[in-house]
């Protein structure tokens, strides 16, 4: 094999894909600047819905509020603006009763003081905003109750609706047994909000009886939780991003070599080009070499390039993401590239076998389809909290180095695995560089018709 | 210079080429007339070696085509009709592409590349990248690319097919001058007409084989007719 023809297609090739308008916006625009913009975009958006589901108000109809104490009716329906609370509060503060004071006050951890005015501007800052629109007396539900409740929610008449049974107020003085039910239709998700909203209040205020009743007995809060527990985590955390990035690395390297490799294989067959390069002196294996760097060269940048993009999108720097903390020092760099380099072979190998046997383009990125699902599934692995690398499994291709860099962004290093896992990859690469310089000597591959 | 000998290719049960020998020397130009799926292109694409026959032999310039692929290689220059360009890269660097994988050294290329833009007048468009040049353009980079190793034998497969007038007229000049330089030169066409204008000795292949050998004026002896495709018809028996 003559290295001076090797180059001489390197050099070609490199300049041929690098003039390539669509490579440089897959492989360079696309991982460094779209997808951490696209990220930021859907989780601000994600974030801006949630925000604007919670500060709506949400729609409630109250049935049976003549059982439900006056007090606690005429506090929720003083929910609506800052306005009508402030109003409420100048009326009862003072005389507020313990469940309504639990409602308000979340941080009643050590009996239920008179709120300061203090406290009640942050309450009314951070209240949850709710609606009550209708107030019906209590009747026994009829048959088709739900149907009409369904269709009201669906019809946005209402989110919600609380139903006081009877005995609710006498109960609540009882300190035990009050019982409301809330009626929604969680497929919307309005209606779930609003739940949410209504059991967080119903939650606190039990908690402010409780409080008042240990008060009346001269009890502190504190006899709730008589145990508590305090976690000290003196090993490494469950790391997500240690996960998640071993199976995004292994995906951008296998789809950072695909474009170039269709184009350098299949593309040769679409300009025609093939058969002239085919009856030029160099041999073919020094025309597969000299493509096969540079589709490896392409998996490795793209692989590289995505990551780091991701990294900083996910918490700029992989240093200072709590619970994220990767330990990615010289060598876990060095590590990765050894693993990396004979996992982008195989796949570069694999990819141009596959370009170089289709007919056109189109037909290349066909056949490209089952290998990419190939590659998921073993690379997947990495994401599957307390799965644990086994000698056996060290010698599955792709899962291997998937589970490896998840170890070593940890900092685990067992170097007897990394050497199997290594050794073995560099094994299954060189079957496959051998495997496309053979395939590029078969007529019935280069001249399909 | 050439000289094939029984060649034959299988695909399978089918024969696509079953035994044709013929020969063609050095300042010759020899066609091989035949209708689409004849065997012309499986013929030539063994001569240049990107196949190999299933029977028979070959060699170029002594050399045979099969135990010595390599040696050939650099002895060939190799156009086909639908020869493509690498578009991104400018006419120079596609020339120079080639020239480097026929081993010649930078400063020949760019000697060479000289004469070849002066001759066919390519010097406007030389650093212009190839899919922005016209179809008579791309053909002239495309016979700058087959000649540019100098070599001793050239293969052209269907060289003026779809190409109008002009560019075509370029093909003839290239075989001509090819000719005039002592080169064998071998094509193959399934236009009578071009055949016998450009060819010295033309072969005729049907179905794979053979069926006469002369000049254009020897087949129609043969034939006893006055049209090179009256006489077509009448030796393969397929217009019968």
């Amino acid at each position: 094999m003559s290295l001076r023809n090797v180059g001489i297609v390197f050099r070609k090739e490199l300049l041929d894909i690098a003039r390539d308008r669509r490579t440089l916006i897959f492989m360079i625009l696309l991982p460094i600047a779209i997808i951490p913009l696209l990220t930021l975009a859907m989780g601000k958006i994600t974030q801006a819905g949630i925000e604007r589901l919670q500060e709506t108000p949400s729609k409630v109809a109250l049935v049976g509020a003549e059982h439900a104490p006056p007090q606690l009716v005429e506090f929720l329906r003083s929910l609506d603006t800052a306005d009508s609370m402030q109003a409420f509060f100048g009326r009862h503060l003072g005389r507020l009763d313990p469940f309504v004071q639990g409602m308000l006050m979340s941080g009643m951890e050590r009996g239920a003081p008179p709120p300061s005015p203090a406290d009640v501007a942050d309450a009314l800052e951070k209240a949850k905003r709710v609606k009550i629109l209708e107030v019906v007396p209590w009747q026994a539900p009829d048959r088709d109750f739900n149907d009409r409740a369904a269709a009201a929610i669906a019809d946005r008449v209402f989110d919600a609706i609380i139903i006081f049974e009877p005995g609710f107020a006498h109960a609540i003085a009882e300190g035990h047994g009050a019982k409301y039910t809330i009626v929604t239709s969680d497929a919307e998700e309005r209606s779930a909000v609003a739940r949410h909203k209504i059991e967080g209040f119903f939650e606190l205020g039990g908690r402010g009886i409780t409080h008042a009743q240990l008060a009346r007995q001269g009890l502190s809060g504190d006899v709730l939780t008589p145990i508590r527990s305090r976690r000290l985590n003196v090993g490494r955390e469950d790391n997500f991003l240690a996960r998640l990035l071993p199976y995004l690395i292994i995906l951008m390297c296998f789809s950072g070599g695909l474009y170039p490799a269709i184009d350098l294989g299949a593309g040769e067959k679409e300009r025609g080009t093939l058969e002239t390069l085919l009856v030029c002196p160099a041999r073919r294996v020094e025309l597969v070499m000299g493509k096969f760097i540079v589709v490896v060269l392409a998996a490795i940048v793209a692989a590289l390039l995505n990551v780091a993009s991701l990294s900083v999108t996910l918490g700029a720097g992989f240093l200072e993401i709590p619970g994220m903390a990767l330990r990615f020092d010289a060598a876990a760099a060095v590590v990765t590239l050894l693993l990396m380099l004979p996992t982008a072979a195989i796949f570069a190998s694999i990819l141009l076998s596959v370009s170089i046997f289709a007919r056109s383009f189109k037909e290349a990125q066909s056949y490209t389809i089952p290998f990419n699902f190939l590659i998921i599934i073993p690379a997947f692995f990495s994401l599957i909290p307390g799965f644990e690398l086994t000698p056996g499994l060290a010698l599955v291709p792709v899962l291997n180095v998937s589970m490896a860099l998840k170890e070593i962004w940890v900092g685990t290093y067992r170097w007897d695995a990394i050497g199997l896992i290594f050794g073995s990859t560099l094994a299954y690469a060189s079957a496959a560089v051998w495997f496309c310089a053979s395939w590029f000597r078969r007529e019935s591959v280069l001249f399909r018709s | 210079m050439i000289e094939a000998r029984g060649l034959g290719k299988r695909y399978g049960a089918v024969e696509a080429l079953a035994g044709v020998t013929f020969s063609c020397k050095s300042g010759e130009v020899y066609g091989l007339l035949g209708p689409n799926g004849a065997g012309k292109t499986t013929t030539l694409r063994i001569l240049s070696t990107a196949i190999r026959p299933t029977s028979g032999s070959a060699t170029v310039d002594g050399v045979d085509v099969v135990s010595n692929p390599d040696e050939v290689r650099r002895r060939i220059g190799f156009l086909s009709g639908t020869t493509g360009l690498y578009g991104r890269l400018t006419a120079r660097e596609m020339i120079r592409y080639f020239g480097r994988l026929y081993g010649m050294t930078d400063e020949a290329i760019d000697r060479r590349c000289g004469e070849l833009f002066e001759t066919l007048g390519m010097r406007e468009f030389a650093d212009r990248r190839c899919d922005k040049l016209s179809t008579g353009m791309k053909q002239k980079v495309g016979i700058a690319r087959t000649i540019v190793h100098d070599p001793r034998v050239a293969i052209f497969d269907e060289p003026t097919a779809g190409l109008d007038v002009v560019t075509s007229r370029s093909i003839v000049d290239l075989i001509a001058r090819c000719r005039a330089e002592g080169k064998c030169v071998i094509l193959s066409t399934h236009n009578m007409a071009e055949a016998r204008k450009l060819c010295d000795r033309i072969g005729i292949i049907h179905q794979g084989r053979l069926h006469a050998e002369g000049t254009a004026e020897e087949l129609l002896r043969q034939a006893g007719v006055a049209d090179l495709e009256e006489a077509f018809l009448k030796i393969t028996g397929a217009g019968a």
